[in-house]
């Protein structure tokens, strides 16, 4: 995406152009690595913007971004308090988005109507949960058991699936289980018979899925990352420029590796140019100022809103409408472009609720 | 009720049977050699890898695969005994010492070679036992029971019925009082790996 912008004439600011340069950093997700990458990019590189994954690295980052008045982006907004004012989640509003998906399934398949959700114990999962506990909520989906959290380091999920399906549900909810324990569960699911609705964040080579269980038990399988061949993206409502070539050009240089963020740092570049642009400076402040006037800003899925107060103490997440993506005759197809600040609006009660019981809210966050 | 009781039978069955492999292979080396071999996990996982290089990657059969992964186990196996264990063998601490170093180095390693991403192995049989709607065995999970069954059984009647079974576990309960019977001699020492 970098070539592309550079071969484009790279970034105008004001009257001059210039082309854009990527400092890559690998911080082996360590917080104190985290902290010295953070200090060499600001000190030695003289980066204007920093871009990572975010979570337990982001308390490694955030005293050296804040002294240096540095704009950073997450990927998990769960990062996101009142005090990060120069932190923003302008990709990905992890688990926020995942409601699209139940509200889409209860729309399209009003018959299902009891649940069973299993989660890896961790950051990743528990928020997810309550998210989808919400979900469940507000569509009338019962809970037949209680959410089945699973250490991280299980290898044998015949157990976890065993009980899971004991009770005949209609839907089997895998959270954000990491893709290590995706398959392995779907794998379960084929062997002990389960014939119902799989409903998960991500389904990261799924291709590796259909070959373990087949095309058939995949089909109808929900999630919420679509491959970007997909020619709904191609709808004018979607902000993230040329996607059917982006996802070409991805996979011809990293072949088998597309996954469910592989999108994202390359849409949060396109948002900081254009800001940049409209700022006339590469300066961190005049492009959060830039990216955040008007409280609407250009997601890769369409127009959002700078949003969060209530969640995050914070408006700095960029939140508007999200795919609903299922598996249909072994390929990822969008079936829908779901509204999270429309579903928030009606049941927002529920999340916040929910958060707080699985002590999720940023004010309950160490 | 008494489906969801089978059904996790079988599965603890499936689970007892790998975990003993593993765990009759830790408790020889420990009781015979006297090493607590923190990098006996990492073994299997060589050999598991192993078996990912020659099925996925070379394409070839699984079971060559197999052949491979334990041929080249046993290997990595000889090998640490002669440069790393046997010149320790008179300081336990230090045999443990380094078998934590040598757990670092092979995960370090297969990182470097395999990355650290779950690798996939398609599967070799997608049959599944069904006994019930809720009770079932997949082929391949009876291949590893029936396999540790042949192995555990053919490893008792080793150390009961053979003379090399009988000097192991002399060797294992009274190290000097085998020692002075000749135990353990190279060939003992390379076999027990």
């Amino acid at each position: 995406m970098g070539g592309w912008v550079n071969a484009l004439g790279g970034v105008k600011l004001g009257n001059e152009r210039h082309n854009i340069e990527f400092v890559a950093y690998d911080n082996e997700y360590d917080p104190g690595k985290a902290r010295a990458g953070a200090a060499k990019l600001i000190r030695e590189d003289g980066v204007q913007f920093i871009m990572m994954l975010g979570g337990d690295t982001w308390p490694g980052v955030q005293p050296v971004a804040e002294r240096a008045g540095m704009l950073v982006s997450t990927l998990l907004p769960s990062d996101l308090t009142p005090d990060t004012t120069r932190l923003i989640a302008p990709a990905e509003v992890h688990p926020i988005y995942n409601v699209t998906g139940v509200e889409w399934m209860a729309e399209t398949f009003p018959n299902l109507k009891s649940a069973v959700i299993c989660a890896q114990d961790d950051a990743l999962g528990l928020p997810s949960l309550a998210t989808y506990l919400a979900a469940f909520e507000a569509e009338g989906i019962e809970l037949q058991q209680e959410p089945l959290l699973f250490d991280p380091a299980t290898t044998d999920f015949a157990p976890i699936v065993t009980r899971l399906i004991s009770s005949n549900p209609d839907i089997v909810s895998l959270d954000t289980c990491y893709s290590d324990y995706v398959h392995p569960i779907c794998e379960q699911l084929f062997q002990q018979g389960y014939d119902g609705k799989v409903i998960s964040c991500t389904a990261d080579f799924y291709d590796q899925i259909i070959a373990k269980t087949s095309k058939e038990f995949m089909e109808g399988f929900i999630f919420q990352f679509p491959d970007f061949d997909d020619p709904a993206l191609n709808d004018p409502r979607v902000n993230f420029k040329k996607p059917n070539d982006f996802f070409e050009e991805y996979n011809r240089r990293y072949p088998g590796e597309w996954g469910a963020v592989s999108w994202e740092y390359a849409s949060i570049m396109d948002l900081w140019k254009d800001a940049a642009e409209k700022a006339g400076s590469a300066e961190p402040e005049k492009v959060l100022a830039a990216m955040k006037s008007g409280g609407k800003g250009a997601h890769a899925f369409g127009e959002a809103d700078w949003w969060g107060k209530e969640l995050f103490g914070i408006d700095n997440a960029l939140v508007g409408n999200w795919p609903v993506v299922v598996i249909e005759d072994g390929k990822a197809r969008v079936k829908a472009y779901k509204s999270i600040p429309d579903w928030y609006a009606r049941h927002g009660e529920l999340l916040v609720k929910h958060m707080e019981a699985l002590g999720q809210m940023y004010y309950q966050r160490g | 009720m008494h489906e969801l009781l089978l059904q996790t039978f079988l599965n603890a069955t499936y689970a007892a049977s790998y975990i003993a492999l593993v765990a009759v292979g830790l408790v020889l080396i420990f009781g015979v050699m006297g090493v607590i071999n923190f990098a006996h996990g990492e073994l299997y996982m060589l050999g598991a890898y192993g078996v990912v290089a020659v099925y996925v990657g070379a394409q070839q059969s699984f079971l060559l695969a197999v052949a491979v992964g334990l041929v080249f186990v046993g290997l990595v196996g000889l090998l640490m005994e002669h440069i790393l264990f046997r010149p320790l063998r008179d300081n336990p601490l230090s045999g443990l010492v380094a078998s934590i170093g040598l757990l670092l180095i092979l995960q370090a390693l297969a990182a470097i070679f395999f990355g650290v991403r779950m690798e996939h192995i398609p599967p070799v049989t997608q049959e599944v036992l069904r006994f019930s709607d809720g009770v079932s065995l997949p082929l391949q999970r009876l291949f590893v029971i029936m396999a540790a069954v042949v192995l555990l059984a053919g490893l008792w009647m080793f150390l009961k019925r053979t003379r090399f079974g009988w000097a192991l576990r002399a060797s294992a309960e009274d190290r000097e009082a085998a020692s002075c019977k000749g135990y353990p001699s190279p060939a003992f020492r390379n076999w027990r790996w």
